[in-house]
């Protein structure tokens, strides 16, 4: 296999999936007229409800979906069972339930008033589904913070190459803002600086690597040498399972991207989040760029670069050793999350996208067309870390994708800088929005219960802290897999909304209903997989070792994967009430209302 | 007030410093009074000069400044909305003028 003939896959599936199966639904099924008004025209406001051209809403919308996700998943999956079952999983996932899932969150949300998904559960399900979709969000995105920061700071105290480049990368973000916003300077000029330095120390990160180097040594000296915390890590070692130590190092990182990711929640968005996401989108914009296009011409210019490099295939259930089960299915189905099918994507399209749409002729082209762009994001990192060396995944990645650059004639070394770079922004710019939106949950949830927590520097540092003790304590795998569970959860029980309204109004149902029951299943499955490796390869051997702050973290984490087992189970049992009630006797549709979220 | 809102309305709430906020609600306003002075003539494109878009409209037109405005080619910068008034009246004239002669009947 070779990136060359992946890449035509890819664009493929993309073609084939939109055409033949998302348009046919879009016509025949949903009926998308677009003389129908959508909420957006009905209810314009000029701030949440606002029609807006088809083209600016689908970057607006992908902007909102593309993440982490997609490059995560694919390079731990990869690296789990092989390229072969990643990829089919990549191309069956988006053909016949991403997109659809995407798309009917938009569908479902524009046909309702532009209601969100836990407003039209009430309606259509039952008062409590969107209590406990509340609780189930906030869990969820505890899990991503957990997750995304274990990951930047492990990448960062482990490259210290990579450190000179997020110093700068924020401190360039201020100034953007200061001028901007303050100065009132020229955009192009000041992207050109900000952009321009920002690239220049990225690249130039081999300069300042041995000052990095002589810091985290000094860190570490101040605890002798010792580890902070130690902890039975049963994915270490090529998952034989070794010892981690939790050195000064690591949870200085881990401290100062929490420092960032606080100042990005509680600091006015012009001061901080917004001038970072811009700089941070140039320098992943020209590392996506110059890395697909490489990847599809790397086979004629730079063969060496284009061949596969890890197995096609290791197994159903590869043998991992202490690591516990990990079976083909449900994990794989999980550990891939947003480039084959994300519930993010249907939560977000149902409340942010839908109340824009001008037109139900751009429900599809906006709601499917970004999920197949996401698909290709996905389909990069695959094949990064397919043809990548040996390693730690993020590293095969960045070797990866660095040579895929390089055949540009960017020399390796400085193309590899890049693509670590690339990486970490795209992760650190998403945490710093979630730990907001994180923030709001928690007030708006325990607010009138614990008043302090309606502070937003309090409610932000327990969100902070909370995903450091689960960076700390937990295995970075299962955090992961536990993330995606819920994800896919989401994705899941939107589905399962959907199908319960389609069968409401009278229509065919299969097209959201078979992926909806197939996810249903497959992530509760997983969620308890999940909970029984944590408890049996985590907890058990670092319990009888006596290390109690894993014992915490690991326990934390399968109260999450119960609770969220709980969850599902019971918005499953009232989504299948809604559904044989609906079948019996059809509901009236909607009348209209004022949309609330 | 939802979830959605909360968050939506905090972004909003520290998108802008105070000052810009009050301008870009000025420029808003007087977007509004465009549909009845030009009898709904004219359509508004509102492009965030701090984004991606923005960049490349900055570059394209050359404004180096904001707020700005370009109508039909002709540019203006700066905050005075009958300079920009003026410069549509005067598109819209010259959209009228070019229209004549293939509407008007001629003689065989």
């Amino acid at each position: 296999m070779n990136t060359l003939l992946a890449v035509i896959i890819g664009a493929l599936t993309v073609y084939l999936a939109y055409t033949l199966y998302a348009r046919r639904i879009d016509r025949h099924v949903i009926q998308s007229d677009p003389k129908r008004k959508t909420p957006a025209a009905l209810y314009m406001d000029g701030v949440d409800f606002m029609p807006t051209n088809r083209n600016i809403l689908f970057g607006y919308h992908f902007k909102s979906i593309a993440a982490a996700g997609p490059i995560i998943g694919a390079i731990v999956a990869a690296n789990l069972w092989g390229w072969l079952p990643s990829i089919l999983w990549l191309i069956l996932g988006v053909s016949f339930l991403g997109w659809a899932s995407d798309y009917s969150g938009i569908v479902l949300s524009v046909r309702n008033e532009g209601n969100s998904l836990s407003a039209i559960a009430h309606r259509l399900v039952s008062p409590r589904t969107r209590t406990i979709l509340f609780v189930f969000i906030f869990f969820y995105l505890l899990l991503v913070a957990g997750a995304f920061v274990g990951i930047m700071a492990t990448v960062l105290e482990s490259q210290p190459k990579t450190q000179l480049g997020v110093i700068v990368l924020t401190a360039m973000g201020l100034l953007l803002g200061q001028m901007l916003y303050r100065w009132r300077t020229g955009l192009v000029g000041a992207t050109v600086l900000t952009v321009g330095v920002t690239l220049v120390a990225i690249l130039g990160g081999g300069w300042t690597e041995e000052v990095f180097k002589a810091f985290s040594a000094g860190l570490n000296a101040m605890s002798g040498g010792a580890p902070l915390v130690t902890y039975f890590d049963p994915t270490l070692a090529n998952f034989k399972g070794a010892d981690a130590k939790i050195m000064p190092s690591l949870l200085f990182w881990a401290l100062a991207i929490s420092a960032f990711c606080y100042a990005g929640s509680v600091l006015p968005i012009w001061r901080m989040a917004q001038p970072v996401i811009y700089v941070g989108f140039w320098i992943t914009a020209l590392s996506m760029v110059l890395g697909l296009s490489g990847a599809a011409v790397a086979s004629f210019v730079k063969p060496e670069v284009a061949q596969f490099v890890i197995p096609a295939f290791k197994g159903f259930n590869p043998q991992l050793g202490p690591a516990g089960i990990m079976p083909l299915w449900p994990m794989l189905f999980v550990t891939i999350a947003c480039g084959a099918i994300s519930g993010w994507h249907a939560l977000f399209g149902a409340v942010g996208t839908a109340r824009q749409i001008e037109n139900e002729a751009d429900m599809l082209p906006i709601g499917g067309g970004s999920m197949l762009a996401e698909f290709m994001l996905g389909l990069l990192a695959l094949l990064a870390v397919s043809v990548g060396a040996k390693g730690a995944p993020v590293g095969a990645f960045a070797t990866g994708l660095g040579g895929f650059i390089s055949v540009w004639g960017v020399p390796i070394q400085y193309a590899t800088s890049l693509a670590f770079a690339a990486f970490i922004v795209i992760v650190l710019v998403v945490t710093q929005l979630l730990f907001r939106v994180q923030r709001v949950t928690l007030s708006e949830w325990l607010g009138d219960v614990i008043p302090p927590v309606r502070n937003q520097h309090v409610a932000s540092l327990i969100c902070v802290a909370l995903a450091i003790l689960l960076m700390m304590t937990g295995t970075w795998v299962y955090l992961w897999q536990l993330f995606g569970g819920a994800n896919q959860m989401m994705a899941a029980l939107s589905l399962l909304l959907v199908t319960v309204w389609l069968v409401s109004v009278g229509k065919n149902w299969l097209y959201a209903g078979l992926p909806a029951i197939f996810m249903y299943v497959t992530t509760l499955a997983s969620l308890l997989v999940t909970a029984y490796n944590i408890y049996a390869n985590v907890y058990g051997p670092n319990l009888a070792a006596g290390r109690m702050i894993p014992v915490i973290g690991s326990g934390l984490m399968v109260l999450v994967a119960l609770l969220l087992v709980a969850a599902a189970v019971l918005i499953g049992v009232d989504g299948w009430r809604a559904f044989q009630r609906y079948r019996r006797q059809p509901a009236a549709q909607p009348r209209p209302a004022a949309a609330r979220a | 007030m939802g979830l959605r809102q909360k968050v939506q309305q905090e972004l909003m709430d520290s998108a802008l410093p105070d000052d810009l906020k009050a301008e870009f609600h000025d420029l808003s306003q007087w977007a509004h009074t465009l549909a009845g002075k030009f009898d709904g003539r004219v359509s508004v494109r509102l492009v965030d000069a701090a984004s991606i878009e923005g960049f490349f409209k900055s570059l394209i037109r050359r404004f180096w400044h904001y707020p700005a405005f370009a109508v039909e080619g002709q540019r203006y910068v700066g905050s005075d909305f009958s300079q920009v008034d003026a410069l549509i009246a005067r598109a819209l004239r010259e959209e009228d003028r070019a229209r004549v002669p293939s509407t008007t009947p001629t003689d065989n």
